[in-house]
């Protein structure tokens, strides 16, 4: 099922403590929202609801998942697509709605989210639990050509990830490197192709989406980076009171995982070789 | 399954409609359009803007009311009003109540009875607006209401019909923004700001501006950005940070104006992501970053920015947008309560000052309006990420043991990003020369993160048990006349010129306060959190108190401190009171 989201919300209060999307009249806290527009408890019927991000280049992957999951636990996947009315940003994986709207989307419209990106420092939404990782995006050094970093060169990167991170500690300790911040996946590949950075660090399903799978075509190359990256991990988030579906779906990624179905499925959407 | 539209505000996906008064006498036929001289100096009778005066006052003069008989108080009339998050003002002009609901519904009533003589719901569209979807404040301007719609549009209706009169776009879906406040009118102007995208959302720097529209035709005359580029003044504060990665810095409340002067005066709030380090080079954390976290003087004709006085280096989403109150008054303040005075100040001397608590920090400031000269500051809520103010410019020194410098860190900030100070307002009395703050004692443990730092969770101020408290402190000296603290949090103040404040709480509570002593004089329980904000205003010879209640976008954060008070949500209506008329 395919339905379109019109997130105007009668009575969001405020959210979770995780570090979000900023917006200055926000304050964190618990959600408040009238007890009689919640509905925490599982659909009834042999479905499970899932939410899918239309706003991440991997939607079409995470829904494919999504049915994968639903299928290795005998029962049918109802998905609801979760539209924003601003233009997403290209080839990311950020969340086009914002944090109170997710809550009242996952209250009210589905059991679970796909494609939510597991934090390396520990914070959700007090409204959430995350599973098991079910997809593992390495992050990687794309240059121009087939050269090596040099010293001093100036690499592009994507605020607000954990890639970024490492690398704002690697330039600042080592000075060996430059950084160049950037609020878009798409506007580093175009840097990277200008000449505007020597290199970018991007997820693999970013950079491949971008360059429809063949770097040398688009003229760039991976080379190891200096520091290992750390990966960008999705996992299915629930409402933190749904202990019983997370044991449940934990188990099906599980086993998708060590049955290398997920990996057919990423191949089969171009993510990864 | 719950449907979703049962979630909407009713207005989501409705057409725009726009109902006519019942058949009866016109109510509208001595309606006297709004000039800028009415605005300029308000007919005591009328509530003509968001805080009553272009000064932000949020005063009324009406002294039916006043400390002797206000215990008589009464409710005259109430009305319910659509479901969202109430932060509402009613506006009053010649006996009609025009009311701003959540998502952009406008009603006009009659203020004596409260019988709707005019409807307007603005057709939305159904997919993808934020979800801050309230309104403060409309303005009045001739025979216009004025109001910032959630689709980003300057909207003016004609006041005596609710129909649509002229619409401007003030910005489309490719730059990510929310208007939750109104204009103020400057001269056939409607001048206002807002928010603007967030370092993940769509847009950049170029989402953060003010505007001026004329009011006679809807066209936009001039537009500052609030975060300089490109060789602009105040480019240089940014170091090395790339045009990309600025974002964030609004003006999401009403702006107080000068007519003398011919000033406006903005606040502003932060830099998204908030913390610094994460796209600043260590030795250039503690930079201005303008904006952020400022007052700017504005010439209402031109746009251009006159001065500005930044209050803090933010880190941790200490917004400044709030009220720019407007006094002209003797500058003596006390040392033993003032810690930060500059040494140009002559005690005694007169002084046309913008004044009050402009961010969440609590600090209570005084600056020169005409030249940005900053003449003292005070602190008032326990705060720690101030540790000094230069008095002779009122640049502050930043703790930098609160500055974050690595993920994973774990710090105490006071106050909270819900206050301390935050959008509920307070209020100035020319009779005591003081201002009413409603402020809650509250900080906050913030974990820094790979994407910015948390903003919680919520916790009490050490050695505090309440959240709420009122205040008064005197414009002259910077003294405390007298403390208020309640255990849930409390919100906006109006002054009258019965020498009363009223307010209330999250707990129901609505109160009259004397001004002098800080006495309750009178209490009503009401059926719904007291969200909104208090006008007053008089119809053939009664003053009324109008406030409109239901829950606010701070409800959860605050009520979370105080498990035992369960107020309930929603319940948004428009509650009336009177003396008793017989």
């Amino acid at each position: 099922m395919i339905r379109r989201y019109a997130p105007l919300i009668a009575a969001l209060l405020c959210w979770g403590v995780a570090a979000g999307p900023a917006l200055g009249q926000m304050v964190p806290g618990v959600p408040a929202i009238p007890e009689d527009l919640l509905d925490f408890e599982l659909r009834p019927g042999d479905e499970i609801h899932f939410c899918l991000n239309m706003s991440s280049a991997i939607a079409e992957f995470d829904r494919a998942v999504a049915n994968a999951i639903a299928d290795s636990l005998l029962v049918t996947a109802e998905i609801f697509d979760m539209v924003d009315v601003h233009p997403p940003l290209p080839l990311d994986y950020i969340f086009g709605l914002s944090p109170p709207e997710l809550f009242l989307v996952v209250t009210n419209e589905c059991d679970a989210i796909m494609g939510w990106p597991v934090p390396r420092t520990g914070t959700m939404p007090e409204w959430l639990t995350i599973t098991a990782a079910y997809y593992e995006a390495p992050v990687l050094l794309a240059v121009r050509g087939t050269e090596g970093l040099q010293p001093g060169d100036v690499i592009g990167t994507r605020l607000g990830t954990p890639a970024d991170s490492q690398w704002r500690v690697l330039t600042q300790s080592t000075r060996t490197y430059g950084r160049l911040l950037f609020s878009n996946y798409q506007r580093m590949i175009d840097a990277l192709e200008n000449g505007d950075v020597d290199g970018i660090l991007i997820w693999e399903p970013g950079l491949r989406l971008a360059t429809g799978g063949d770097l040398a075509a688009a003229g760039m190359s991976v080379v190891t980076p200096p520091v290992p990256l750390a990966p960008v991990r999705f996992g299915v988030a629930l409402p933190r009171n749904e202990t019983y579906l997370r044991g449940l779906i934990d188990g099906a990624i599980a086993a998708l995982v060590a049955d290398g179905v997920i990996t057919d499925i990423a191949r089969q959407f171009g993510l990864t070789e | 399954m719950k449907s979703l539209k049962a979630l909407l505000l009713g207005s989501a996906s409705v057409a725009m409609l726009s109902l006519p008064a019942v058949a009866q006498d016109d109510p509208f036929a001595d309606f006297v359009p709004v000039t800028d001289a009415m605005l300029q100096n308000p007919d005591p009778a009328d509530w003509l803007m968001w805080r009553g005066s272009l000064n932000h006052w949020g005063y009324s003069p009406l002294d039916q009311i006043n400390t002797s008989n206000v215990g008589q108080l009464q409710v005259a009339w109430s009305r319910a009003m659509g479901p969202g998050l109430q932060e509402g003002t009613p506006l009053v002009h010649d006996g009609i109540m025009f009311v701003p609901h959540p998502n952009d519904v406008v009603q006009a009533l009659d203020a004596t009875t409260g019988d709707l003589l005019w409807e307007y719901r603005r057709a939305l569209p159904e997919e993808g607006l934020p979800s801050l979807i309230i309104t403060r404040n409309v303005a009045i301007w001739e025979n216009l209401i004025v109001f910032n719609s959630k689709d980003n549009y300057l909207v003016a209706l004609d006041a005596t019909t609710g129909q649509l009169v002229w619409e401007t776009q003030v910005r489309d879906e490719t730059n990510w923004g929310i208007s939750t406040s109104g204009p103020i009118i400057a001269n056939g102007k409607a001048i206002s700001g807002r928010s603007c995208a967030q370092q993940d959302g769509p847009g950049g720097y170029d989402s953060c501006f003010l505007t001026a529209h004329d009011l006679t035709t809807g066209e936009e005359l001039w537009r500052f950005y609030t975060i300089p580029t490109d060789g602009a003044p105040g480019d240089e504060t940014w170091g090395d940070v790339p045009n990309d990665v600025r974002h964030h810095i609004g003006s999401w409340i009403t702006p107080s104006f000068d007519p003398e002067l011919n000033l406006v005066y903005f606040g502003t709030s932060v830099t998204s992501p908030y913390s610094k380090f994460y796209f600043a080079d260590p030795e250039n954390l503690d930079n201005e970053f303008l904006y952020q976290t400022s007052t700017l003087a504005i010439d209402a004709d031109t746009g251009e920015l006159v001065w500005y006085q930044q209050h803090i280096r933010d880190q941790w989403d200490l917004d400044h947008p709030f009220e720019r109150i407007l006094v002209d008054t003797v500058v003596a303040p006390n040392a033993d309560e003032v810690r930060w005075i500059n040494p140009n100040v002559t005690p005694g001397e007169e002084r046309r000052v913008v004044t009050g608590i402009p961010g969440k920090t609590g600090l209570f400031y005084s600056i020169d309006r005409e030249t940005g000269e900053f003449l003292w500051a005070r602190e008032t809520v326990f705060q720690n990420v101030v540790t000094d103010i230069d008095p002779a410019t009122g640049r502050a020194t930043m703790n930098v043991d609160l500055i974050p410098t690595a993920v994973g860190e774990q710090l105490f900030v006071c106050p909270s990003a819900g206050g301390g100070k935050d959008w509920p307002m307070g209020a100035y009395s020319p009779l005591t020369n003081a201002i009413y703050y409603p402020l809650q004692q509250l900080c906050m443990d913030s974990l820094v993160t790979d994407t910015d730092i948390g903003l919680g969770p919520i916790v009490f101020a050490p050695d505090e048990t309440n959240v709420g408290t009122v205040r008064g402190i005197s414009v002259e000296t910077g003294e405390e006349l007298w403390l208020f603290e309640n255990r849930a949090g409390v919100t906006s103040l109006t002054t009258t010129g019965g020498g009363l404040v009223f307010g209330g709480d999250l707990n129901r509570r609505f109160w009259a306060f004397d001004q002098v002593t800080g006495e309750i004089l009178w209490e009503h329980i009401m059926p719904a959190q007291v969200g909104g904000f208090t006008a007053s205003y008089e119809v053939d010879g009664v003053q009324y108190i109008a406030v409109q209640i239901g829950s606010m976008l701070l409800s959860g954060a605050y009520l979370g401190l105080t498990p035992e008070l369960r107020p309930g949500d929603g319940g948004n209506a428009v509650v009336v009171f009177a003396l008793p008329q017989d």
